[in-house]
């Protein structure tokens, strides 16, 4: 902007300048025409006549210009005739006549060369000089004065445009600042400066404002945050402490519960050994019935001790051969007489990143409740397989045995919930619990189909390793 | 071809000044005037006669046709010579071609003549001078000492060694001839009280 104008005041002062110096030199001739054609007429009679003293005369006249530094009348032979100069000039003047006519730039002078007639007859010539050295002078100094009206101006439009640009740009620049600083550190305390009550100004309000506003909000967001992060915190110490009571409770009564149950099974026991051929069949198979509860009250206590420390147990995880356990444990099943009718099938058991006791647990506790509850077919099946996932690997177990309502489906992982009647088939109705919760600590789920008369299939998935 | 005369004109100007001027630095000594050969005195006063009449004006019924001849006239002897002739040859004055005419006598003017040069000894009178003027608008010219006194218009005198003129206004304006002011600067005026 700076830079446009300054060049557009040069231009101007350049061009204004081209035209007086053009001008002033064509002014200059002119004037120097006028002046040289008076002279001439008034020498003709004095050049007719050899008068020199009137031609002196008459070029002494030429005292009221003063730029005329000389001034010379030649006869019509080319020969000085009469001569003026200024009182200071040392301008040396022709010996004769030039042999041009007009005018012309010399240096600081401009001379000319007019013809003296009368009446069509050339009695001589007249040679003028005029001095420009005071015109080139008067024209240095317009320059100068020129050029300091342009640096003075250069410098006033500089000052002003600078002292502008702080008003107008440092408010802009200063709110650009803070919301910079605002986004980078999400710091909602600063604020802008207000420099003036202008449209920035305005601008800075509303910018103050909402940053008030949204600090405000935050400091809100952050009292309701830390506020329920306290609450979360209390809620689980709480949650915590209760789990490990109830933890605490649930081992001692299933201990303190173990131990007079088993004293009850060992003296039924001794009563049974010592009196065999005095007691009656009757009180004989009311003993039984006291065994056999009382050790089904102690299985679900052992069972409800199992159930109560899984959650306590830590997982060691490791390389686990899946199909060497499911082996096994098809073994024992083989080995009992009781069981000897059941056809295990099992495909390809992929090995596992797992903790190797409780996987166990799962296996046993699914084939056992497949044969269990196949048990009553004339040929029951049991088929172990698995699928290969993306993200994990699923094991299934299926038998042709009772199968259940889909409908009590929900009631299935419970604990303690029995889908069948105790007559029918024994349990206690906690190791499918166990089970779904073995596999969820292990980032896993269970699952199951099942369709009545028709068999139940258990399904299982272990993540991949990490 | 103008332009040719024009410049053998400039020349024989030039040449024919230079001259003068030449002969005016030496000594004019005043030897008897021989008609072929003018004295250098008498070459610078017949080109003054001739530049005389350039700068006076003759009113327009002294000429009988704008063509007419402009005729200089010497009454009594002449000092001249071929000079004056040889001067004007195809010069003109305000447009007019120029004659030199010679006369015995004053009766001998029969026709037109703008500028009489009377010698000095030739004897005139002031009536006849009065008459030439106003009868026939001719500006009289002599270097006989007291012409311009006796009624003759213009008259050389001599003044370090320099020809100079005296005017008689009152001559000139009888002649109806009017003598340029530039003409006027050079001159010496005198018997301008004289009615």
């Amino acid at each position: 902007m700076l830079i446009t104008s300054t060049v557009v005041l040069l231009l101007t002062c350049a061009a204004y300048f081209g035209y007086e110096y053009y001008s002033f030199r064509r002014n200059t001739v002119d004037h120097l025409s006028v002046i040289s054609r008076i002279i001439a007429a008034n020498s003709t009679a004095a050049l007719a006549f050899q008068n020199t003293e009137d031609a002196a005369e008459v070029l002494s006249s030429l005292e009221v210009e003063p730029s005329i530094a000389a001034a010379t009348l030649y006869d019509a032979s080319g020969n000085i005739f009469a001569t003026y100069r200024s009182r200071d000039s040392v301008l040396s003047i022709p010996e004769t006549q030039p042999d041009w006519e007009g005018f012309r730039f010399e240096s600081a002078y401009v001379t000319g060369l007019q013809p003296v007639t009368h009446d069509g007859t050339r009695l001589g010539s007249l040679y003028l000089a005029s001095n420009m050295q005071a015109m080139y002078d008067r024209f240095t100094l317009y320059i100068g004065i020129a050029a300091l009206v342009v640096a003075v101006s250069f410098l006033v439009a500089y000052l002003l445009s600078h002292r502008l640009q702080r008003n107008l740009s440092r408010p802009i620049l200063d709110l650009a600042d803070t919301a910079r600083a605002v986004s980078e550190n999400t710091d909602y305390s600063v604020r802008a400066t207000k420099y003036a009550n202008d449209e920035v100004g305005l601008l800075t309000d509303a910018f103050n404002k909402m940053l008030i506003r949204i600090e405000a909000q935050n400091q809100e967001i952050t009292a309701l945050n830390q506020d329920l992060e306290n609450k979360v915190k209390m809620r689980t110490k709480d949650l915590e402490t209760a789990y490990k009571e109830m933890e605490a409770f649930s081992y001692t009564v299933s201990h303190d519960l173990n131990a007079p149950l088993r004293h009850i099974d060992s003296y039924v026991n001794i009563l049974l050994t010592r009196n065999e051929d005095s007691l009656d069949a009757q009180t004989k198979k009311t003993l039984d019935i006291i065994t056999k509860k009382t050790r089904r009250l102690r299985q679900l206590i052992d069972d409800l001790l199992a159930f109560s420390q899984l959650g306590r147990k830590e997982l060691i995880r490791e390389h686990v051969k899946m199909d060497n356990i499911v082996a096994d444990i098809v073994a024992d099943y083989k080995k009992m007489e009781n069981h000897a009718a059941v056809t295990f099938k099992i495909d390809g058991i992929p090995d596992a990143f797992c903790d190797p006791a409780t996987i166990r647990q799962v296996w046993e506790n699914l084939i056992s409740n497949a044969v269990k509850y196949s048990g009553q077919r004339s040929n029951p099946l049991i088929h172990v397989a698995s699928q290969q996932r993306k993200d994990a690997t699923i094991y299934s177990v299926q038998d042709n045995g009772a199968g259940f309502d889909m409908k009590h489906y929900h009631k299935l992982f419970n604990p303690f919930q029995r889908l069948h009647n105790q007559s029918d088939f024994e349990g206690t109705g906690v190791g499918l619990a166990i089970v779904e919760r073995i596999i969820s600590k292990h980032g896993g789920k269970i699952w199951a189909e099942s369709k009545v008369d028709q068999g139940t299939t258990f399904y299982f998935s272990l993540p991949h390793s990490k | 071809m103008q332009d040719l005369i024009t410049w053998l004109k400039i020349s024989f100007i030039r040449t024919a000044l230079k001259s003068v001027i030449l002969s005016l630095c030496l000594a004019i000594a005043a030897t008897p005037s021989s008609a072929q050969a003018p004295t250098a005195e008498y070459q610078v006063k017949g080109a003054f006669l001739f530049n005389f009449a350039q700068f006076t004006e003759w009113p327009a019924h002294a000429f009988s046709a704008p063509d007419a001849p402009f005729v200089i006239g010497i009454l009594g002897q002449d000092p001249y010579g071929n000079f004056l002739d040889e001067f004007v040859q195809g010069e003109s004055i305000h447009s007019h071609p120029v004659v030199v005419r010679r006369f015995r006598s004053v009766t001998d003017i029969d026709s037109a003549v703008h500028l009489l040069f009377v010698h000095k000894d030739f004897d005139i009178l002031s009536e006849e001078l009065t008459s030439l003027a106003s009868n026939k608008n001719i500006l009289t010219v002599s270097d006989a000492p007291g012409f311009a006194q006796r009624g003759g218009a213009i008259n050389f005198f001599k003044e370090n060694n320099r020809v100079r003129f005296e005017v008689n206004v009152n001559a000139a304006r009888d002649a109806h001839v009017v003598l340029s002011s530039k003409l006027l600067r050079l001159a010496k005026i005198c018997c301008n009280t004289v009615e």
